[in-house]
């Protein structure tokens, strides 16, 4: 147990991350309503679709359509099964006093589902022949005593859906991959300072398990972004950098390659890891930051916030971190040992 | 150790006065890129031509660089290793290798800007950019010269080492020198250029001193 307890740790831990983080349910959510457009001043009768939902099962529901702080309650409303409603909404005559916005947000809220809503689901157009056949009025701040739905799950996002569980392989294996890359330039030091074969054993062996992470990232990275962005591969700054970076160390390993003599080979390699590493940093942290990026955490787009990344989603996302860390420090390890072995087995 | 500095580059300049024919192949190959650019365009319009005009010196750039370490071979760097330490070798190199770009990267405005037609109105800021764009090529290169001078087949190595760090640099200078386009003096430009050259910057002293501090370790064995 003394030497291996981490290595049983890590295997848990990613055990645990997989398990958890692709079969714990997402919370509810609406997919889609239609119509889109409605006219102010007349009856409104929409269908919404929801997701992960049991309407069947709560007795009464209650929906809105929602304005800024103003609110109009559904009239009416119809269950046809677990993922479908009909609302019947009377529209007001015009727009709240002072409101711009059109795009009204759908909020449905019962005991078993709790609350969930479709931000823009319904564009208000102005009353058209100026009869109006309703009599409402918006409230301000009328949306009270909402439901909370139980059980533990992972964020609804319209764009998203069930991706957001990508968040434990691609952005995982891309702090694992940094925290390897890390410990790959650290041996590289070490080897500079002291000299010992085995600290350049140990730089390689890092540096490879990092590409491969690295690789596993891009890839898990190029699926994620044909179901959000629509293709696989878009030219998109953080995309291009990511690759470049990976080319930097695919260099390192040509590098390592082309030189026959083994102290020299180490020396120069260790040379080009510590500086590669350097010219890492501002191809990750400091380029993107000038362009305009679909990536979350570029150009506009918010980072991974409370919105996206909720307490639930922590709970999976940080162990896994330290999970792939400990996997990729295992299989940089055994990749030690067999160079060092295959050094010993070439001196006979 | 400012002593060792000046030496060396004297010696450098001496040496490149010398054998002209080394420093004349490179206005060449500068030129002869030109014409078939031009040949090959005809008309480029001001983004292109700024990314033409980069690409260009960033060949020069690998050229250059990797010719000021192909002395360094065999007896003479015995020599230089009994004289100087490596930190003044690296600053002596990197200030030489800076002087010949800065002056092949002023030699390619003016051809280029003659030939077709310059599009850059803001002159200052661009001369800025081609001063920060030297100083960083040469800070990032010249390690890297160093390590590729060491291994076999140097020419390919140079490329595979040296392109992938050197687009930090390349893709600030293009977006910087973007803003050239549009009229003005150095101190008209917005924000936006002051973020870029700021950036810039940061990126030239952080290779610079990890370079400063590697350098020794690449030249003892």
């Amino acid at each position: 147990m003394k030497n291996w307890w981490w290595k049983i740790l890590g295997m848990l831990l990613l055990i645990y991350g997989f398990t958890a983080g692709l079969l714990l349910p997402l919370k509810t959510g609406i997919t889609d309503a239609s119509p889109f457009t409605a006219e102010l001043g007349k009856s409104l009768e929409l269908r919404s679709s929801g997701y992960n939902t049991f309407y069947t099962q709560s007795d009464t529901h209650r929906a809105w359509l929602k304005l800024d702080d103003y609110s109009i309650p559904a009239k009416e409303y119809s269950v046809s099964s677990d993922q479908g409603m009909v609302l019947y909404f009377d529209l007001p005559e015009k727009l709240p006093a002072g409101i711009e916005e059109r795009n009204a947000t759908l909020i449905i809220d019962n005991e078993i589902d709790g609350t969930h809503l479709l931000p823009g689901a319904v564009y208000l157009n102005d009353l058209k022949d100026s009869v109006s056949n309703t009599n409402t009025v918006w409230s301000e701040n009328a949306i009270k005593e909402l439901n909370k739905q139980e059980g533990i799950t992972f964020p609804y996002r319209n764009t998203l859906y069930e991706t957001i569980r990508n968040t434990y392989f691609h952005v995982s294996l891309w702090f694992a991959m940094i925290i390897i890359f890390i410990a790959g330039m650290v041996n590289s030091i070490n080897y500079l300072k002291k000299r010992k074969m085995d600290y350049d054993h140990r730089a390689s062996s890092f540096t490879s398990v990092g590409i491969l992470f690295g690789i596993l990232g891009l890839l898990t990275g190029a699926v994620w972004a044909k179901h959000t962005w629509g293709a696989y591969w878009s030219w998109d700054i953080k995309q291009n950098m990511t690759a470049i970076s990976l080319l930097i160390y695919l260099a390192y390993f040509v590098l390592r390659a082309s030189i026959s003599d083994v102290d020299k080979k180490a020396r120069l390699a260790s040379v080009y890891n510590i500086f590669a590493f350097t010219a890492l940093i501002p191809l990750i942290y400091v380029i993107p930051r000038l362009f305009s990026s679909l990536h979350p955490g570029n150009g506009g787009n918010p980072a991974f916030g409370s919105q996206d990344l909720d307490n639930t989603m922590r709970m999976i996302f940080y162990p896994i971190i330290i999970g792939w860390t400990l996997f990729g420090w295992w299989m940089a390890r055994v990749r030690t040992r067999t160079k060092i072995l295959e050094e010993k087995v070439n001196q006979f | 150790m400012l002593k060792d500095i000046f030496n060396l580059l004297k010696y450098e300049f001496t040496i490149e006065l010398r054998q002209v024919h080394a420093l004349g192949g490179l206005m060449l190959y500068v030129l002869s890129t030109l014409f078939i650019i031009f040949i090959s365009f005809a008309n480029v319009s001001g983004p292109i031509w700024i990314i033409l005009y980069w690409i260009i010196v960033l060949f020069a750039a690998v050229n250059a660089i990797l010719k000021s370490f192909s002395h360094e071979m065999g007896k003479r760097r015995l020599y230089y290793f009994s004289m100087v330490n490596g930190t003044s070798l690296y600053l002596s190199k990197v200030i030489y290798n800076f002087i010949i770009l800065f002056m092949l990267s002023v030699v390619n405005f003016t051809i280029f800007g003659a030939i077709s037609g310059s599009p850059i109105l803001n002159i200052p800021l661009f001369l800025l950019a081609i001063l920060l764009g030297s100083l960083g090529l040469s800070m990032g290169l010249t390690l890297v010269a160093g390590i590729a001078s060491q291994s076999s087949n140097n020419g390919t190595m140079m490329t595979i080492l040296g392109f992938p760090i050197i687009i930090p640099i390349l893709i600030s200078l293009v977006h910087m020198s973007a803003f050239a386009l549009q009229a003005g003096t150095i101190n008209s430009v917005g924000a936006e250029a002051f973020g870029d050259i700021m950036s810039l910057l940061g990126i030239i002293l952080l290779l610079f001193a990890v370079s400063v501090i590697l350098f020794p370790f690449l030249w003892k064995n």
